[in-house]
C-alpha cells in the first residue's frame, strides 16, 4: 500500500501505520489491519479498500 | 407464515407431463427428448430401457397413447414419440443391459406364467436381487408374443435384458393351487397366467382394501396381473414392471397394497407455449434419420407448469422454482443463528419486487410474493435482516414524512375540503413542477382540494417493519380524517393500491381519471401535436385498475400520441424493478428486471408511476411520465430521450421535496415554511465536480451527508493529510453508514473542493483509551 507512506495524522503529525483495528457489522466483530495513527489511533480507510475488499466482506456477512 | 407455505402444496411444478401420464410405462418423456436433442443416443436409450424393461418389445407393442394426450395434437400435431423410440433403438450404440451391483436378498418370489407380464415382473425383481422362480408350461418364454411379434425380436430382447440376472425356470404342466407354492415358502407370488388362465381365486378374492386382485394366504402374498386381469400388449408389459415394484414395496413394508398402474396429471400448460409447427416426417419411410429425430425432439414442449418461471422475474433471475424458494425461506427464517443453520434466502428475500404476480399467473394461485413479504417480516422481527437493504429508503421516508417535506393542508380560505391530492413522495421528489401543475389543475376544477404531501409507508412495508408501517398508516388515516375524510386523488398507483388495501374506508380515485373526464382538464378532442407512436407502460399497482389504465390511454391520445401495444405487459403487468426496493440488496436483479421491461418494445414508453419512469429511464429506455406529456410537453418532433430532462439525483430529490412544500405553502396559504433549512453562513463553500456528483448519486450518498463529514473534519481536526496531494481525508458515521470524504482547500481562501466521497457499512470500533489517553470515539 503505497499511500501508507504519504498519509499523516493531521492532529499528531505522524505517519499512518498498518495496525490492528476492530470492525463490526451485523452483530459480528472482527479485527483487521488498517492505517492508523500510532499516537491517537485515528483510522484511515482508502477508497479502494472501502469499495473493494471491505464491500466483499460486507456482502458475505449480509448473506450469513 | 404457514398460511403461505401450505399454499405451496398445490404447486404443479412436479406434475407429470400429459404424455408421461398417458404412457403405460410413465416414461420421463421430457428427459428422453432432452437427451435426443443433445444427440446422446445411449443416454436416451437408457431412459427408454429403464422405463420399458424390454425396449425392443415395448417399441414393437407401443401404440403411442401419449399422442392424443400431447397438447400439440390439436395444433401442428402430436410429438412422434414412437418414431423417436425407434430412432433411439437405431442410433444407440451401447444397448447392453445394466449390471446392478446390489447385495442379494433372501426373500423368494414365484412368478406363474412366462408371458411378457410375468417376465417383466421377474426382470424388475431380479434386478433388485430377489430370488425369483418362474413357473411355466414348457420352457417357452414370451406367451402371447409368439402370436403377434417375430420370435427373434422378443427372444433376443428377453435374453439381452436378463443377461446379468439369474432366475430359476420350472417347467410345470400347471401349478395345482396356492398351497403348492405356499408350501414351498415363497414370500410373494405373481400370477400372470394370461387371458382366461388360472387365477388361483385371486380375481374373486378380497384385495378390495388393497385396491386390486391380491390376497395374503398364510405367509405368502399373491398378486394377479397381465392379460389375466385384462391388460394387453404394452399394458401387460408395463403392468408386469409395475407389479415388480409393488411386490418389492410389499416385501419392504409388509403392507398388502395394489395401486393401479395409472397416473393422472393436473398439469397446466401456458397457452403461449403452444406452436403450430407440424411433426417432422421421416423421409426414409417409417424410421427417422438422426437429424430428423433431433429436429422432432426440439419440437417437443417438454410440458411443465412454468408460469412462474415465465412471468415471475425472481424465478427467472435466480433460476429457482417457487418450491425451492419456499424451502430456502423456511430455512432462512427459522429461529437460530447462522452459525448453526443455513440462511440461503437472506439476500433473495430482499430482492423480490413483491408485485403479487405469482398469485396472478400461477394456476394454483400460489402467493410466492406473500411468502416473501412474510419472510421479510419474520427477519425483521428476529432482527436478522441486514439493515442496509432498506436503510436508504427508510431514511428517505423519514425525510418525506418530516417537517421539511410533509404537508397536509386545505387551501387558504377552505375550512374543509371534499377532495385531497396525494401526489406521492417520489413524484414530488423527481418532478416537483408536475405536482404543482397537477394541483393547480385540480384546484381550478374544485377550489376546495387539499394537498397531502408525504410518503405512503411503502418502504416500511417492504422492509418488513410492520410496526412502522402501521404507524405511518395511522398517521395518514388521522390526517385524512382531520381533513374531513375527503375523496383522495392519487398520482402514484403504488400509493393508491397500498391505501386501497390498508385503509379501505378511504374513498380514492386517480388524477388520470379526473383529468380524462369529458369535462376534465384534458377533455378528448383537443389533440395536441402529433407525437408518433408510443406504448403505455402499466405499473404493477394498476394491474386491477381498468379505469386508471383506460384514463391514461385517453390522456396519451389527447397529448398527441398514437398508442402501440405492450401485449405482455398489458396482460401480466410486471414490476419495473423498483417495487419491493431490491436495488441495494441485489442491484443486478433490479437492473435485470428494468432491462427486461425496457426490451419488450422498441416504442418509447409512457409511464404513470414515477418509479417506473425512473427505473426505465435508468435502463436506457425512452420514457416519459404521462404528466410530463400533459404539463411539460417536449417539442413534438423531439425524440423522447433528448426531450426529457435529466433525472434528479438523490440530493436533488430531497431538495425538490422541501422546495415543493415551500412553494405550495407560499402560493396557496401565504405561509412561510415553519422549518426552513438551517444555513450556516460561516461554513466554508464546498465545490463538488459533476463526475463526483454523479458517482454520489449512484452510491445514494447525499451532498448534505458529504458536507456534514467535511465540516466535522474541519471542526474537530479529525482528519489525515496527504503531503503529496495536499488533500485531507476523514470520516463520520451518519445513521448506520460511515461516510468518508477526501478534499483540499482551494487557493485564495475560496472554500474547499471535494475530491472523493465513499461509504462503508461496517463500523470502525475505536478503542476508548489509546496510549493511555481517553479518546473521543463518538463519530
Amino acid at each position: 500500500m503505497e499511500s501508507s507512506k504519504t498519509w499523516i495524522c493531521d492532529r499528531c503529525k505522524v505517519e499512518m501505520q498498518l495496525m490492528e483495528t476492530q470492525f463490526s457489522y451485523l452483530k459480528r466483530s472482527f479485527r483487521h489491519k488498517a492505517l492508523r495513527c500510532p499516537a491517537c489511533g485515528q483510522v484511515y480507510i482508502p477508497e479502494e479498500l472501502a469499495r473493494g475488499r471491505m464491500r466483499e466482506v460486507e456482502k458475505t456477512l449480509e448473506d450469513k | 407464515m404457514s398460511e403461505y407455505k401450505d399454499n405451496f402444496d398445490a404447486c404443479l411444478q412436479k406434475e407429470a407431463p400429459f404424455c408421461g401420464a398417458a404412457c403405460p410405462f410413465h416414461m420421463d418423456v421430457p428427459d428422453f427428448v432432452e437427451k435426443i436433442r443433445k444427440g446422446m443416443w445411449n443416454a436416451a436409450f437408457k431412459v427408454y430401457r429403464n422405463a420399458t424393461g424390454f425396449p425392443h418389445i415395448a417399441a414393437a407393442l407401443c401404440h403411442a397413447p401419449c399422442g392424443p394426450a400431447c397438447p400439440l395434437a390439436a395444433r401442428g400435431g402430436a410429438i412422434e414419440t414412437a418414431l423417436l423410440e425407434r430412432a433411439c433403438l437405431d442410433f444407440a450404440k451401447d444397448k447392453g443391459a445394466t449390471s446392478y451391483n446390489v447385495p442379494g436378498k433372501h426373500r423368494r418370489i414365484a412368478v406363474v406364467g412366462a408371458g411378457v407380464s410375468g417376465l417383466a415382473c421377474a426382470l424388475r425383481l431380479c434386478a433388485k436381487k430377489y430370488s425369483v422362480e418362474v413357473f411355466a408350461r414348457g420352457t417357452r418364454l414370451g406367451g402371447k408374443l409368439w402370436e403377434i411379434l417375430p420370435p427373434q425380436l422378443f427372444l433376443r430382447d428377453i435374453e439381452e435384458q436378463f443377461q446379468h440376472e439369474t432366475y430359476t425356470l420350472h417347467d410345470v404342466v400347471s401349478v395345482p393351487g396356492r398351497d403348492f407354492l405356499n408350501a414351498r415358502g415363497f414370500d410373494a407370488v405373481y400370477v400372470a397366467t394370461g387371458a382366461g388362465g388360472d387365477d388361483f381365486g385371486l380375481l374373486d378374492a378380497a384385495g378390495e382394501e388393497a385396491g386390486g386382485p391380491c390376497l395374503r394366504d398364510g405367509h405368502t402374498a399373491w398378486f394377479a396381473g397381465g392379460a389375466l386381469i385384462g391388460d394387453a400388449g404394452a399394458y401387460a408389459l408395463a403392468g408386469g414392471l409395475h407389479m415388480g415394484t409393488v411386490i418389492d414395496n410389499f416385501l419392504k413394508t409388509d403392507k398388502l397394497s395394489y395401486p393401479p398402474n395409472r397416473a393422472e396429471t393436473r398439469m397446466v400448460l401456458d397457452a403461449a407455449r403452444l406452436t403450430d409447427a407440424p411433426p417432422v416426417l421421416p423421409r426414409g419411410g417409417d424410421r427417422y434419420a438422426e437429424e430428423e429425430a433431433r429436429a422432432e425432439a426440439f419440437r417437443c414442449l417438454k410440458c411443465q407448469c412454468d408460469a412462474c418461471r415465465l412471468y415471475v422475474d425472481l424465478c427467472d433471475f435466480t433460476g429457482k422454482w417457487p418450491l425451492r424458494i419456499r424451502d430456502e425461506i423456511a430455512a432462512t427464517t427459522l429461529p437460530g443463528v447462522s452459525e448453526v443453520k443455513a440462511t440461503p434466502a437472506k439476500r433473495l428475500l430482499s430482492a423480490s419486487n413483491l408485485a403479487k404476480l405469482c398469485r396472478e399467473v400461477c394456476p394454483a394461485e400460489i402467493d410466492l410474493e406473500g411468502l416473501i413479504l412474510e419472510g421479510r417480516r419474520s427477519m425483521h422481527r428476529q432482527d436478522k435482516a441486514p439493515w442496509v437493504f432498506h436503510d436508504f429508503w427508510l431514511r428517505d421516508m423519514d425525510f418525506a414524512d418530516g417537517p421539511a417535506a410533509a404537508l397536509c393542508r386545505a387551501p387558504a380560505g377552505a375550512a374543509s375540503c371534499t377532495q385531497a391530492f396525494f401526489p406521492g413522495c417520489q413524484l414530488g421528489a423527481g418532478d416537483p413542477g408536475l405536482v404543482e401543475a397537477a394541483y393547480a389543475a385540480l384546484l381550478a376544477r374544485r377550489p376546495d382540494t387539499a394537498l397531502f404531501l408525504r410518503c405512503c409507508g411503502a418502504p416500511a412495508e417492504w422492509a418488513g417493519d410492520e410496526e412502522r408501517h402501521a404507524a405511518a398508516l395511522a398517521e395518514i388515516r388521522d390526517a385524512w380524517r382531520a381533513l374531513g375524510e375527503p375523496l383522495m386523488l392519487f398520482a402514484c398507483p403504488s400509493c393508491m393500491e397500498a391505501f386501497a388495501r390498508c385503509i379501505p374506508e378511504m374513498p380514492q380515485r386517480s388524477i388520470y381519471e379526473v383529468f380524462a373526464e369529458p369535462e376534465g382538464v384534458f377533455a378528448s378532442g383537443e389533440a395536441g401535436a402529433a407525437r408518433g407512436e408510443w406504448a403505455v407502460f402499466d405499473p404493477c399497482a394498476a394491474r386491477r385498475d381498468a379505469g386508471m389504465r383506460a384514463a391514461v390511454r385517453r390522456l396519451a391520445v389527447t397529448a398527441g400520441c398514437n398508442l402501440g401495444m405492450l401485449a405482455e405487459q398489458e396482460r401480466v403487468t410486471r414490476c419495473c424493478g423498483y417495487g419491493g426496493q431490491p436495488a441495494v440488496a441485489n442491484p443486478a436483479y433490479a437492473a435485470f428486471v428494468a432491462e427486461k421491461r425496457a426490451a419488450e418494445s422498441e416504442l418509447p414508453y409512457i409511464a404513470y408511476c414515477s418509479n417506473c419512469r425512473d427505473a426505465l429511464r435508468k435502463a436506457g429506455k425512452d420514457c416519459l411520465h404521462i404528466l410530463e406529456l400533459l404539463f411539460a410537453p417536449p417539442a413534438a418532433d423531439a425524440p423522447a430521450r433528448s426531450a426529457a430532462p435529466r433525472l434528479a439525483t438523490v440530493t436533488e430529490r430531497r431538495r425538490n421535496r422541501a422546495g415543493l412544500k415551500r412553494a405550495l405553502l407560499a402560493k396557496y396559504r401565504n405561509e412561510e415554511d415553519p422549518a426552513p433549512p438551517a444555513e450556516d453562513a460561516s461554513a466554508p463553500q464546498i465545490r463538488i465536480g459533476e463526475a463526483l456528483l454523479a458517482q454520489m448519486d449512484a452510491d445514494r450518498i447525499l451532498e448534505e451527508e458529504a458536507r456534514a463529514v467535511v465540516l466535522f473534519c474541519e471542526r474537530t481536526g479529525r482528519r489525515v493529510y496527504n503531503a503529496d496531494s495536499g488533500a485531507y481525508g476523514g470520516y463520520r458515521k451518519i445513521g448506520h453508514m460511515s461516510y468518508w470524504v477526501e478534499y483540499r482547500p482551494l487557493g485564495g481562501g475560496d472554500g474547499l473542493e471535494l475530491l472523493r466521497v465513499y461509504a462503508h457499512r461496517m463500523e470502525i470500533t475505536l478503542e476508548t483509551v489509546w496510549n493511555g489517553i481517553k479518546q473521543d470515539v463518538d463519530l
